[in-house]
């Protein structure tokens, strides 16, 4: 068995070419192994480059890079969620313009909710001790998934204006637009979107030995996005920013399919709110950054064919996150650099739903240090206190978060580095409070992760290229599950599980300039065996645990000639299990999605005009990531954008 | 990504054993399955060679179950299985589990989520879990009335002429309904409701026509408990102190599971209810299951078999005991098995 999975890496690895040896600047760096400041891979794809994709949301891009695993529960607005091999979406951070995107009630990220319009880079780090503008409570997580927009400090914009109207398959509108004007001192971006999405796409499935052909239903969204920032700096050293944000939204919810019964009429409705005020210096060796943050979400859940004494259900729930924080570094020598900071964070959610009205504050500090010395150490320990009341008794949590990696250059091309983390995740409220299901016994679910890096950096004439190999492995215990504790159907929460993942994670870049042509390929590969290792009498024991398919990756090739570009991307998502027991009955297929995409800027003096064409899933492969969450067919989006 | 494909798409043959053209022999198994899985199973377990054919209904019908097998009865020559999430009622034939047909059970767009079945004359009445109970003309298989009854019924067994239904209100919880209904089976209207404790759910009569019935409380401070009903008086007349989850008869005894969902502790106790004593509180030995998922007597075998979920997400068993309480074997079966008939 083990065999068969090793064949296919080793088959893309020996398919590397032989590179030339001309260095070169290149325009766009896919891996970053030279990066000063973490142990990370950074995907710095120009807007243009996210923007080609018309991927609907932030969950659509990082399906495309090596280690992550996005479960996909829908198309537009469907729920997507991220887990850093395999740890779980709890223990991945997001990150959005220096600020921790709140996780109070489910303890984590709704990927669906974050537009790529207006990403200027995207980063996953794995380890980042001295950057003060990572947020402590995401810099002690498993992996932080970093995005910076138009409204970041290191924003690289310089449109005045970008307008956007795009037209998709089965009624999807969408209209977006940025303002920014900057001057030397100040600078304000405005920017804002609109999509709504009708959602009725026809899509097969097997029931039986049946092929059963049916329209998606009950799948519209109408969802608005805002956000303003205003930025001041009264001289080099100082700078201030102001930012607000909302979002609003009104979600059909599909589900899953049911044989038999399309009676589902399940909606969810909600608005967030977030403030941010931060502040950044920066002087001879000194960096410091503060920030504070709000954020507030209401949500609401509607059944109407709920069958309860009032025939419907109508769940509300109101979280909000307040944090603080400031981080100093400071460069001691030009091989030594230290980092301290301190931050606090406080919870809350209400909801009828929900025992009692929880609430828990959270203080950490974290000491970090960058010591260039035999190659480069990075290291950090966090020291993280929990607060908060569970069964009307006050308690209080304190854990110990070391990290650390080592990395040093092999000649100038080749870098080896080494990372361990110990991390742990807190229970989210809905897992502690949510009426029969919550448990307030539930302890942190923590992991041990490690991981070996090469890269390797081949200019060659007018061309580059960039491989990463990533071996790693990862073991989780005290792993929060549900279970049945009540009967079938009242499901609680307990600290039952272990799991170990082993794997390996490809990445191999290359660009090649030819005058005015430009050719580049990706490919990103990720093999994982992740086990459940909790019980040696489960029938389940070494078993491959649910969604965690052993193989996934992605191709793409791109193409540009003066104002015309192209792209095709592959991208598979090989078999995995829908539950935990590897029987023929709960295996998935895997699958094989083919995407196009065009793109034609015209320069009109001081603007230009971008359209931009792009056809998923030109296979028509009927396919769903979770079981009988069905996906649509072939697709395609339109978009127009003009740029001042 | 060639050589990964190659690898990796090469679609495993499920391999199943055929099901027989007539069922003798044997044992049909009900698999819950879980929720939103679609995953519900009829199985076929051979006697002869101990083989189980997982897709027996799939076979039959060239289509899956459907969500949530909840239920399982023969009467007369068919099968009626109730289909909890999908809401359907199928209809087998009982000598060769052909399909005899499939009764969506929605009401006004809404799925009446159907839980259980019983049978009086040539009437099967169904408890649905929008409040109502079903009745199905067992000749033309169409619903002919539907009796309003308590919140989110489940259980329901017949005496004296009347039907008793247990009323959990399980979707308003924690404010659960705590009442039976009685139903006059000639004018089919609801007669009365006898509060019983809260949220009742098994119910089973005795051969003396006294109906039991068991309140599962709220699951912590308010125990799993059985009652017993005077079906002339409609009358609660006693109530046990023992944990109950679950009746089935045997013989002219019942056997009384509990499952304790905290500890994980699994009874089947021996229950007289002409004397109304426990004659044997742990009458089977149950160290050999992990979770008591509903226990069955056949007098065509003359055994006892017990259903074990396992945890729940794993292929389950049947164990079988013989009627003195002594272990025999186990099978291997399908995804929570709920329900099973057993075939000469």
């Amino acid at each position: 068995m083990i065999l068969r999975f090793f064949i296919p890496t080793l088959l893309i690895l020996a398919s590397c070419p032989v590179f030339g040896q001309e260095a070169k600047s290149i325009e766009e760096i896919v891996i970053s192994p030279s990066n000063d400041k973490e142990n990370s891979i950074q995907v710095e794809l120009s807007k243009d480059k996210i923007q080609n994709k018309l991927a609907n949301d932030l969950g659509q891009i990082l399906s495309l890079l090596p280690g992550l695993q996005i479960k996909n529960y829908g198309d537009v607005g469907g729920l997507k969620t991220v887990s850093f091999r395999s740890l779980g979406a709890g223990h991945t951070a997001l990150v959005q313009d220096h600020s921790s995107v709140s996780t109070t009630q489910s303890g984590q990220a709704d990927l669906s909710s974050f537009p790529v319009d207006f990403i200027e880079k995207l980063e996953l780090i794995t380890l980042s001790p001295t950057r003060t503008q990572i947020p402590i409570h995401a810099k002690l997580a498993g992996v932080v998934v970093n995005v910076e927009s138009v409204h970041s400090y290191v924003g690289t914009n310089t449109r005045n204006l970008i307008l956007g109207l795009q037209v998709g398959s089965f009624d999807q509108y969408e209209g977006y637009l940025m303002l920014q004007k900057i001057s030397k001192k100040w600078a304000g971006t405005l920017s804002g979107k609109i999509r709504s999405y009708g959602g009725s796409y026809p899509y097969t499935y097997l029931n039986g030995n049946t092929r059963i052909t049916d329209r998606r239903e009950n799948n519209s969204l109408l969802e608005y996005f805002g956000t303003t920032s205003v930025q001041f700096s009264p001289n080099q050293h100082h700078q201030f920013q102001l930012r607000i944000s909302g979002n609003e939204y009104k979600k059909n919810l599909a589900g899953a399919v049911i044989f038999y019964n399309s009676n589902t009429a399940q909606y969810l409705n909600g608005y967030g709110l977030n403030g941010s005020f931060n502040h950044q210096f920066k002087k001879n060796r000194w960096s410091v950054f503060s920030s504070l943050n709000y954020q507030k979400n209401n949500l609401q859940y509607l059944d109407s064919t709920y069958l309860n004494s009032l025939g419907y259900l109508d769940s509300r729930y109101y979280s909000s996150q307040f944090d603080m924080q400031s981080q100093a570094a400071y460069s001691i020598t030009e091989k030594l650099e230290i980092l301290i900071g301190s931050s606090l964070i406080s919870e809350e959610l209400k909801g009828k739903s929900l025992v009692g009205n929880p609430y828990r504050n959270t203080s950490e500090s974290i000491f970090g240090i960058e010591w260039k010395a035999v190659g480069k150490i990075l290291a950090q320990v966090g020291v993280q206190g929990i607060f908060e009341k569970r069964d009307t008794v006050s308690q209080n949590q304190w854990n110990l978060l070391p990290a650390v990696s080592w990395s040093f250059d092999l000649g100038r091309k080749n870098r080896i580095g080494i990372v361990y983390r110990y991390t742990c995740r807190q229970p989210s409220f809905n897992e502690l409070y949510y009426q029969q299901i919550g448990n307030t016994k539930l302890r942190t679910e923590k992991a041990h992760i490690a991981s070996l890096r090469y890269d390797l950096t081949l200019p060659f004439k007018k061309g580059i290229s960039q491989t990463m190999v990533q071996p790693f492995y990862s073991y989780v215990y005290d792993k929060i599950l549900a279970i049945p504790t009540k009967n079938l159907f009242i499901w609680s929460i307990q600290n039952i599980g272990i799991s170990d993942a082993a794997g390996i994670e490809f990445t191999q870049f290359i660009q090649k300039k030819m005058q005015q042509h430009t050719l580049g390929m990706r490919i990103n590969y990720t093999f994982q065996y992740t086990q459940d290792i909790s019980d040696p009498n489960n029938s389940t024991y070494r078993h491959i645990l649910s969604y965690s398919p052993l193989n996934s990756g992605s191709i793409e090739l791109d193409y540009s000639w003066k104002k015309l570009s192209f792209f095709v991307l592959t991208s598979y998502l090989g078999e995995r299990y829908a539950l935990n027991q590897n029987i023929p009955s709960n295996l998935l297929e895997a699958y094989l999605l083919l995407d196009a995409g065009a793109s034609y800027t015209q320069k009109l003096k001081n603007s230009e005009l971008t359209i931009r064409l792009v056809v998923n899933n030109i296979t028509n492969k009927q396919y769903n990531y979770i079981n009988y969450f069905v996906m649509p067919g072939t697709h395609f989006n339109i978009r127009i954008q003009y740029a001042l | 990504m060639i050589a990964l494909l190659a690898f990796s798409c090469k679609k495993k043959k499920v391999s199943e054993p055929d099901a027989p053209q007539t069922l003798h022999h044997g044992m049909l198994v009900l698999n819950e399955g879980l929720f939103q899985q679609n995953n519900a199973s009829l199985g076929w377990f051979n006697f002869s060679d101990n083989s189980y054919t997982g897709n027996f209904f799939e076979q039959k019908t060239n289509r899956s179950l459907g969500d949530t097998g909840n239920d399982m009865k023969k009467y007369g020559g068919k099968i009626y299985v109730i289909v909890n999430v999908s809401s359907t009622l199928e209809i087998l034939d009982a000598s060769t589990g052909n399909s005899i047909s499939q009764i969506s059970m929605v009401a006004n767009g809404t799925p009446k989520q159907p839980r259980y079945i019983t049978f009086y004359g040539p009437k099967a009445y169904i408890t649905c879990y929008d409040g109502y109970v079903d009745v199905l003309d067992t000749a033309s298989l169409n619903i002919t009335n539907r009796i309003p009854v308590g919140a989110n019924p489940e259980g329901l067994t017949i005496s004296n002429g009347k039907l008793f239904v247990a009323n959990s209100g399980g979707l308003n919880f924690p404010n659960v309904d705590s009442t039976v209904s009685v139903i006059d089976l000639g004018s089919l209207q609801e007669i009365t409701r006898i509060a019983v404790g809260k949220n009742p759910g098994s119910i089973q009569t005795d051969s003396n026509g006294d109906v039991y019935v068991i309140t599962r409380g709220n699951y912590a401070s308010i125990p799993s408990r059985m009652h017993r009903i005077n079906a002339n008086t409609n009358t609660l007349v006693q109530s046990f102190p023992f944990d109950a989850s679950g009746i089935s008869r045997f013989n002219t005894n019942f056997l009384i599971s509990y499952h304790d969902f905290s500890s994980g502790d699994n009874k089947i106790a021996l229950f007289d209810p002409n004397t109304e004593t426990i004659i044997y509180p742990e009458y089977i030995s149950t160290s050999g299951i992990q979770t008591l998922y509903g226990v069955q007597y056949s007098d065509i075998t003359n055994k006892i078999y017990c259903l074990d979920a396992k945890n729940y997400t794993v292929t389950g068993q049947v164990h079988v005991f013989s009627p003195n309480g002594v272990f025999e074997t186990s099978y291997n079966v399908g995804l929570n098995p709920t329900s099973i008939l057993i075939y000469e």
